[in-house]
């Protein structure tokens, strides 16, 4: 190619103490070009991605941007040479409206600034501004309305914006970075995502980075695979395919054969839901799950599933209705109760309700069920570290460390431990699982999948809700489509072997 | 099921340590800063340590060390006890009240009605989600206006019956007071219960990230009453000693000013405000610090007017020097 690339990255090496995490990473991305960037957790992605962003700065190793040797000091530095980073977690000021947080993130970068004079603001022109710039990647939004009041997936697309707007003033075409952009995005607004992408590519240049194969496949004109930290495989996308990505970024075959479904028709009734109604807008939902099978929820954002499974856990109010394990009621018990006949819940947002970081994986495991390794409200060390070694080798927990605090561990790695604070009681019936699988590398995937098949195996009933329609139908024996609050369609996989269609007709 | 685990041989390479588990430095700077003090003041009054000085101060630290244990308990759990030195004053009255008529009775009974009220605070906050600042600060004042009327604004004194709370800094066991050894008793106590029981997991659990600790089944209504039980309980305990040394009560006496001292107490022992940290020998060392500054100040001669200067560079400097830093790691 004789135009100059807008990225060159020669024999980058990178490492945090004795760990080297970046071992000789050589990549170039031309401009107007949409390059993916896959790896597991773990396989040096985020590290690249910070040294990109000026935040970490490399140990050895050439970066050329636009053609000139740099040396990314920190994070404006990197945002003046056009490099725009849109983090997995946003990082827009929520109290704040659009058109200040473009602003934000484009005045420390330019010496004169339109925006304000003497320090003080000029909203006209601010608001201006940042109208234009939602324009370029294909936004109709009013600057002055509050991230606040946004969804998810619109207060991406200001970070993108932002992101260009950063390229914007290095008088550069842009570099822009997006970071597991569509880990939460309903497949709406994924395709909205698509179109800004193509955007992106006639104004600059992306790097997207993702785990979700199918998607690299679909926006990317090339692919790098990381693994382990090393640049292991460059493909041009058209010539390649899911199965041998998932081979490269894991280095083992894909294995993706549902089992044979059975008939649980004889098998003992677990959970039994009947018109459950909550003030949230659950409208008459009735489910029935029997020991051992493993029942997908499915439907949009805001179509209740979490409802459903915070409301048979304990944590959503319901106003009507009955929930009945193994024959008991329990919508009149506390959480703690409910844990202790059998119920376990693993909540979607892993951070914030899954892991208390802080304390040891130990104590993380140990949480829910305190009896089994405390005697007369005594803690038994002993205990606690037998029932920590069991679980960490049935799933594969790395590392294999009981006394490491659980924030340094990898999100899948916090997630088996999620996991096994739940399988961990030999009393559990139901399993409860929001998104499981959210933000997880494909390894991380097939473990926590594999428990699951387990739990099943031994007679626990599983609800899940599933993040994706193809998720579900590998997995499921049952799935309830949930449309506002209803059950618009129950379906026994065994007997009607419905296909993606079929199902996502019900949801819309 | 944990009768026979199944520890498998496991590669050494997936035998990473993460941290060396070694003592950090800011876990013994409260024990640093305290040496450094006692010392300063030595060389100025060689007779501190001789005269029984260290005695004195230890006697004197207690009802601060009661509230200190107390707030520390509070801030586990990520709130504050802004009622702690009102709860504190008004056990003070009316143990002091109830000693003539009712005999031993009057400081067990003295000790439950706080424990309650402290309880109460809890519970409201925890049932109605109010910030525990809120909740305490308004009890503060109602607790202070109480002992106010029962006082009914003037000295209570003990005609009869002081032994019976006196005894504790009267009686010595191996030459330091009977209250001293209870301080130990106390500090000792939370310190079991924090890191050894069923119970601490769940305080410390629901002070790292109450959402994980109530989806795990744990209650945060009934950790928040306890903490605040047992904040009201320590601080009666701290007015009984109150009473005891002064043989006497006011609702505008000792203590009414120990609301500050006590949190400064527990952020010096090392305490985070965001909550998930107990460290009750270390606050135990804060409320020596707290307590010693003024002491030392006055043994070199610092003008009474800039004591509070004094005061308010060394708490700083004693905070920076011992708060835990490594939850706030900085975002990249």
């Amino acid at each position: 190619m004789s135009v100059t690339p807008a990225l060159e990255l020669s024999g980058i090496n990178k490492s945090f103490g004795s760990k080297t995490v970046l071992k000789d990473v050589s990549m170039r991305i031309g401009q107007n070009e949409v390059v993916g960037l896959i790896g597991e957790n773990g396989a040096g992605k985020s590290t690249l991605l910070k040294l990109l962003a000026g935040l970490h700065q490399q140990d050895s190793g050439g970066l050329r941007i636009h053609g000139i040797d740099r040396q990314l000091r920190n994070a404006s530095h990197a945002a003046e040479l056009g490099i725009g980073v849109v983090h997995q977690e946003q990082s827009l000021l929520t109290n704040l409206s659009v058109a200040e947080n473009i602003h934000l993130g484009g005045a420390k970068n330019r010496n004169k600034d339109a925006g304000s004079s003497l320090g003080f603001l000029n909203w006209k022109t601010i608001n201006a501004q940042a109208t234009k710039s939602l324009r370029r990647i294909g936004l109709d939004m009013d600057p002055r309305a509050m991230i606040a009041d946004l969804t998810f997936a619109q207060r991406q697309m200001v970070e993108i914006a932002k992101a260009v707007e950063v390229g914007e003033h290095a008088h550069a075409l842009p570099i822009v970075i997006l970071d597991e952009p569509t880990s939460v995005l309903e497949p709406s607004e994924i395709k909205r995502l698509a179109g800004e992408i193509q955007r992106l590519r006639e104004i600059g240049s992306v790097i997207f980075v993702s785990h979700r194969l199918e998607e690299v496949l679909e926006f990317t004109d090339r692919i790098y695979v990381l693994r382990h930290g090393k640049v292991v495989a460059e493909r041009e996308t058209k010539s390649v395919n899911e199965e041998e990505l998932f081979a490269l970024m894991t280095g083992r075959q894909s294995v993706r054969v549902r089992e044979d479904l059975q008939d649980f028709a004889e098998a003992d009734t677990v959970l039994e839901v009947k018109n459950l109604s909550t003030a949230g807008g659950l409208d008459e939902i009735t489910l029935t799950l029997k020991a051992g099978q493993l029942h997908s929820l499915v439907g949009a954002t805001s179509s209740g599933c979490e409802e459903v499974v915070r409301a048979i856990f304990g944590v959503e109010r319901i106003t009507s209705g009955s929930i009945k394990i193994a024959g008991h009621p329990v919508d009149k018990l506390t959480v703690r109760e409910r844990i202790r006949r059998g119920m376990a819940y693993l909540p979607s947002e892993r951070k914030s309700e899954g892991i208390v970081s802080g304390m040891s994986v130990t104590e993380n495991m140990a949480l829910a069920h305190l009896d089994a390794t405390h005697g007369r409200g005594l803690r038994r060390r002993n205990l606690e570290v037998q029932l920590s070694n069991m679980w960490m080798d049935r799933l594969d927990i790395r590392p294999r460390d009981g006394q490491a605090a659980i924030a340094e561990l990898s999100g899948g790695n916090q997630q088996k431990v999620a996991l096994a604070k739940w399988l961990c009681d030999p009393n559990l019936k139901l399993l409860l699982l929001d998104r499981p699988f959210r933000g997880l590398d494909p390894g991380a995937i097939e473990s926590v999948k594999e428990a699951v098949r387990q739990a099943c195996h031994g007679g626990v009933a599983v609800l899940t809700i599933a993040d994706t329609l193809e998720e579900a139908l590998e997995l499921a024996d049952d799935i309830t489509v949930l449309k506002d609050g209803a059950v618009t369609a129950s379906i026994n996989v065994l007997a009607e072997r419905p296909s993606v269609v079929d199902i996502l007709g019900k949801m819309v | 099921m944990v009768q026979t685990p199944t520890i498998a041989r496991t590669p050494q390479a997936l035998r990473i340590r993460t941290k060396p588990a070694a003592i950090s430095l800011s876990r013994l700077m409260p024990a640093i800063v305290l040496v450094i003090l006692v010392a300063a003041i030595t060389v100025v009054e060689p007779q501190f340590i001789g005269g029984g000085g260290i005695r004195i101060m230890l006697v004197q630290c207690l009802p601060l060390l009661f509230l200190a244990c107390g707030q520390m308990l509070v801030m586990l759990l990520g709130g504050i006890d802004l009622s702690n030195a009102a709860m504190g004053v008004l056990a003070a009255v009316l143990v002091a009240s109830w000693l003539g008529p009712l005999g031993w009775l009057a400081p067990v009974l003295t000790l439950l009605v706080v424990a309650a009220i402290g309880s109460l605070s809890g519970w409201l906050s925890g049932y109605f989600q109010v910030p525990t600042f809120a909740v305490t600060l308004g009890a503060m004042g109602v607790w202070q206006a109480a002992a106010l009327l029962i006082s009914d604004q003037t000295t209570v004194s003990i005609n009869q019956n002081l032994e019976i709370i006196g005894w504790v800094l009267d009686v010595r066991f191996l030459g330091l007071e009977a209250g001293v050894w209870l301080g130990a008793l106390v500090v000792a106590g939370i310190w079991f219960m924090t890191n050894r029981t069923s119970l601490g997991q769940e305080l410390k659990a629901v002070g790292l990230n109450e959402r994980t600790a109530i989806l795990s089944g744990i209650s945060n209504l009934k950790t928040r009453t306890l903490v605040h039980c047992a904040s009201g309980f320590l601080a009666g305990l701290a007015g009984l000693i109150l009473t005891a040394q002064q043989g006497t009560a006011t609702a505008t006496g000792a203590g009414v000013g120990l609301l500050l001292p006590s949190i400064a107490a527990a952020i010096i022992g090392g305490c985070a405000v965001a909550g998930g940290i107990s460290r009750p020998v270390n606050v135990a060392f804060g409320a020596c610090i707290v307590t010693l500054v003024p002491i030392g100040a006055a043994a070199i001669g610092i003008d009474p007017r800039i004591q509070y200067v004094v005061f308010g560079l060394i708490i700083v400097l004693a905070v920076a020097a011992s708060i835990d830093r490594s939850s706030r790691t900085p975002l990249y």
